[in-house]
C-alpha cells in the first residue's frame, strides 16, 4: 500500500505557516506531498494534496507534524493507529507536555508504533522555510556548496535532504 | 622430557570439552527446541561464523592489517602475563604472526585471520547433547549439588533430597513464554547478582518446562572438569573475559547473532556483571543481547520472518552468595577495575556448601520473575505472538527493518534500536523487582543508622559497627507499617513482594531475616543486644537494603523522612 522509494509522498500534519511551509519545500525537491489540516487555509497546488482524513497520511513514508504541542498527543494517537515501524516521524514543535513532563519525541515514541523519530532544529522561520531562504535575516544571500551545504538547521539543507532520501 | 609432554597432554584432556560421540545420539523430533539439532550443527555454525568475521575485511586491506595486529599485540601481552601451559601454546603462534604480518600480502593476511576467528570460534563454541539434558533433568538439582558438595551425593540420590524444589518461586507469564518459544526465538534477559544465576536459572527453565537455552559462561567457570562437562553439553559457550583483542568480542558476537539467527533460544546478562552494590541495573548496554535485533533484521532481510522476542527477568535473591565480595568492591570503587574477580565466595566450595545449606533452611529465597515478553522494537507481545502498537492493534515487527519497502541490515539503525531496548529493558526491571523480607528489614535498620548518624557520609557511616541499634519493638512497627505500603505499591503495579512478606506477621519478618544473615555471612549482620537489635555490618545492611532504594522516600515515616532522602540520593551512583 504504501508507496516508496523516491516517488514515495511526504506527509505533513498542520496547515499551519510550518506545515505549509515544510510542504512547499517539499515540492520543490520535487516531492508530492499530502498535507492534512483541521481547517485548511488554503488550496492544494499540482503537487500538495490536501488529505481528507488522517489515515490518509499513512501512505507516505516520511511525516512531518507541524502542529501545536498541546494537540500533538492526540493526533500523534490517532494518526497513530494507522502508522508502523517503516514511518520516520519528524515534528518541528518545542514544548513538554503531560502529567509526565515528556518531550514532543517521546510523546511520538508512545504514542505511535513509529521508533525512527527526529525533530527539526535551529532558528525556525516560517517565511524562509516556504519560500526557499536561509532562515537567516539576510535570506538572499546563495548558499555556500550548493544545496547540499548550508549551516546545520539551514531548511534549505533540509530541502535537499527530501530530495535524497 | 616425559613429564612435560604428560602433563601437556592431561591439560588437553581436561580443559578440551569432552563430548560424546554425535552418531550415537537420537534424532531430535520436528517440535523439539532447535538446541537438540546443535550436535549436529556444530560444524557448519562453526564455518558460517568464520565466513562471517573473514568477508567482514574484504576489500578492506586497511581494516583487515589493523584488526589482526591489534589482536596479535593484545594476545601476545595477555599470554606473556598469563604464563601457563595453554597460553604457551598459543603465544608462539601469536608472536610468529606478529613477526610475519609486515611481510605478507592481502591474501595470506586473509588466510591468517581465517585461521585465527577458527580457533576463536572453536573455542568459544559450546555444544549441547540431549543425552546429558535428559541425565540432568532426572538428576538435577541431585547433581548441582553433588558438584558442590561430592561427599555428600550418594545420601543425596538415595533419599531423592530435592532442596531447590521449594526454594525457588517463579513468577510471571510462563505458559504464554512456553506457547512463544514454539513459534519464535526467546531472548532472556535477567538482571545479574550471582554466579549461581546461571545454575538457577538452568534449573527453574528446565523445572517449568520452557525449552534450554544457549548462554555464555566466563571461561574460569569451565575449569572444573565435572561442571565443564555439564556445562558444555547443555548449551553454554565459553567468553574468555581475559581476551581484549576487538577480533575476539566481534567473533563473539557473531556466534551469538548466528545462534538467534538459527532460532536457538538464548541467555544473556545485559547487565555485563554480576550488580556490585545490590542496585537492580538501570543502565544497560546490551552487548552480546543486542546481536537478537541483528539477527531479527539478517532474517527478515533474508525472507526468513520467525519473531524475536526479548524476556526481561529478575533473579531475587534473600541471601546472595558473594554478597560481602560484592559490596567490598562497591564500596571501594573497584568495580571497573575488578571487571572479573576470581577470588570470590562462588569459588570457595565451604562457602558455597554453607550458602546452600542456608538456603535449604529458607523458604522461597530466591524468586525469579518473567517480565512481559517484547519485540526487539520495545513492543509488548500478546498471547498469539504478534506486537502490539500502542493503539491496541497488532504492528508488523518487519516494518521496523525495512527502508522504502525492503528489509535490510543497518549496523547504525539497529545500534539505535538496541539503545532503546537497554532502556526499555531496565524499565522492566524496576517495575518486575520482588522485594523480599530480608532487603526490607535491612532497609529499616540501615534507615535507622543513617537517621542516628546525619553527620557521617555514605564511607564514614560504614565504618559504624556494633553501636547504632533500635528496639526490636519498634524494628517490627516500622518492618510492618513498610510492609503495608509495599503491598500498595505492589497492587498500584510498581514492584511485587515476595511470599514471605506478604503472608507473615512483622515480627516473625524480622526474627526470619536475622536467623538468615546470622547462618550464612561470616560476619554477624546484627545481632539482639537485649531488648535491641545492634548494627553490626553496615556493607551488608546496605547490600540488602539497595533493592529499595527507588521507594525509600515514599517507605519512610515523617522522623526519618530526610535518612530516606539520603538513601534515595545512593540510587545516583549506580
Amino acid at each position: 500500500m504504501t508507496t516508496t522509494g523516491k516517488n514515495a509522498k511526504i506527509a505533513v500534519v498542520g496547515g499551519g505557516s510550518f506545515g505549509w511551509g515544510l510542504a512547499l519545500a517539499a515540492e520543490r525537491a520535487g516531492r508530492e506531498v499530502l498535507l492534512w489540516s483541521r481547517r485548511p487555509q488554503r488550496e492544494g497546488t499540482p503537487k500538495i494534496h490536501l488529505a481528507s482524513s488522517l489515515a490518509e497520511l499513512a501512505r507516505a513514508e516520511l511525516v512531518f507534524f507541524a502542529v501545536p504541542s498541546p494537540v500533538m498527543p492526540a493526533l500523534a494517537r490517532e494518526l497513530g493507529v494507522h502508522l508502523d515501524g517503516a514511518h520516520y516521524l519528524v515534528h518541528v514543535s518545542r514544548g513538554i507536555v503531560g502529567d509526565e513532563l515528556q518531550t514532543l519525541s517521546q510523546v511520538l515514541r508512545t504514542c505511535t508504533p513509529c521508533r525512527r523519530v527526529g525533530a527539526l532544529a535551529g532558528p525556525l522561520v516560517a517565511q524562509a522555510l516556504a519560500d526557499g531562504g536561509t532562515g537567516r535575516s539576510d535570506r538572499r544571500q546563495p548558499l555556500p556548496g550548493g544545496p547540499h551545504g548550508g549551516a546545520p538547521g539551514d531548511r534549505r539543507a533540509a530541502a535537499a535532504d527530501l530530495q535524497h532520501r | 622430557m616425559l613429564a612435560p609432554v604428560m602433563s601437556s597432554m592431561m591439560f588437553r584432556l581436561l580443559s578440551r570439552p569432552l563430548r560424546l560421540p554425535a552418531f550415537l545420539g537420537p534424532t531430535p523430533s520436528p517440535q523439539d527446541p532447535q538446541i537438540f539439532r546443535f550436535h549436529g550443527e556444530r560444524a557448519p555454525i562453526v564455518s558460517d561464523v568464520v565466513r562471517r568475521v573473514v568477508q567482514h575485511y574484504v576489500g578492506q586491506p586497511q581494516k583487515l592489517l589493523h584488526v589482526l595486529n591489534d589482536a596479535a599485540n593484545a594476545e601476545v601481552r595477555r599470554l606473556a602475563s598469563q604464563d601457563d601451559m595453554e597460553a604457551s601454546d598459543a603465544l608462539g603462534s601469536w608472536k610468529r604472526l606478529v613477526r610475519r604480518l609486515g611481510k605478507m600480502d592481502e591474501d595470506e593476511r586473509r588466510e591468517a585471520l581465517r585461521e585465527k576467528v577458527r580457533d576463536m570460534t572453536e573455542d568459544i563454541a559450546g555444544n549441547f547433547d540431549p543425552r546429558v539434558y535428559g541425565l540432568a533433568t532426572r538428576l538435577v538439582p541431585n547433581v548441582l549439588t553433588a558438584i558442590m558438595n561430592p561427599r555428600a551425593m550418594p545420601q543425596q540420590l538415595l533419599s531423592g533430597f530435592r532442596p531447590l524444589d521449594g526454594l525457588i518461586t517463579t513468577e510471571g507469564p510462563v505458559d504464554k513464554l512456553r506457547r512463544l518459544a514454539q513459534t519464535g526465538t526467546l531472548v532472556l534477559v535477567p538482571t545479574h547478582s550471582s554466579n549461581l544465576d546461571s545454575i538457577a536459572l538452568g534449573y527453574v527453565l528446565m523445572r517449568e518446562r520452557l525449552p534450554p537455552m544457549v548462554y555464555g559462561a566466563g571461561k574460569n567457570l569451565f575449569s572444573n572438569p565435572l561442571l565443564s562437562f555439564f556445562m558444555h553439553n547443555l548449551g553454554a559457550y565459553r567468553v574468555d573475559r581475559r581476551i581484549n583483542a576487538q577480533l575476539y568480542k566481534e567473533v563473539l558476537k557473531t556466534y551469538s547473532c548466528m545462534m538467534i539467527e538459527r532460532g536457538y533460544h538464548s541467555l544473556f546478562f545485559p547487565g555485563g556483571t554480576r550488580a556490585r552494590s545490590g542496585l537492580v541495573e538501570r543502565r544497560l548496554k546490551l552487548g552480546l543481547a543486542g546481536t537478537g535485533v541483528e539477527a531479527f533484521a539478517r532474517n527478515q532481510a533474508r525472507g526468513i520472518t520467525r519473531p524475536v522476542y526479548f524476556v526481561p527477568a529478575t533473579l531475587n535473591y534473600a541471601l546472595v552468595l558473594e554478597a560481602e565480595t560484592l559490596i567490598e568492591d562497591h564500596l571501594k570503587g573497584a568495580g571497573q577495575s575488578r571487571y572479573i574477580i576470581e577470588d570470590d565466595e562462588s569459588s570457595r566450595l565451604d562457602r558455597v556448601y554453607a550458602f546452600l545449606t542456608k538456603l535449604t533452611q529458607l523458604r522461597s529465597a530466591m524468586v525469579l520473575r518473567f517480565g512481559e515478553p517484547m519485540d526487539p522494537f520495545c513492543n509488548p507481545i500478546d498471547d498469539e505472538g504478534r506486537s502490539i502498537a500502542p493503539s491496541g492493534n497488532p504492528v508488523d515487527p518487519a516494518s521496523y527493518v525495512k527502508y522504502h519497502g525492503i528489509a535490510t541490515v543497518d549496523p547504525a539503525r539497529d545500534a539505535g534500536y538496541t539503545r532503546e531496548l537497554g532502556e526499555a529493558i531496565a524499565r522492566v526491571y524496576q517495575r518486575e523487582v520482588v522485594i523480599l523480607w530480608t532487603q526490607l528489614v535491612a532497609h529499616i535498620l540501615y534507615r535507622q543508622l543513617v537517621h542516628a548518624t546525619p553527620e557521617l557520609d555514605l564511607f564514614g557511616r560504614q565504618r559504624v559497627r556494633g553501636q547504632v541499634g533500635m528496639p526490636r519493638a519498634q524494628l517490627e512497627a516500622e518492618v510492618g507499617q513498610a510492609r503495608d505500603r509495599l503491598l500498595d505499591f505492589a497492587a498500584q503495579g510498581r514492584l511485587h513482594v515476595g511470599p514471605v512478606l506478604r503472608t507473615m506477621p512483622a515480627d516473625q519478618i524480622v526474627a526470619e531475616a536475622l536467623s538468615a544473615w546470622s547462618g550464612y555471612h561470616t560476619k554477624p549482620v546484627a545481632r539482639t543486644a537485649g531488648e535491641d537489635v545492634m548494627i553490626e555490618d553496615p556493607n551488608l545492611l546496605l547490600f540488602y537494603q539497595n533493592r529499595l532504594v527507588p521507594f525509600a522516600e515514599d517507605l519512610a515515616t515523617p522522623e526519618t523522612a530526610v535518612a530516606a532522602r539520603t538513601i534515595a540520593a545512593l540510587g545516583g551512583r549506580v
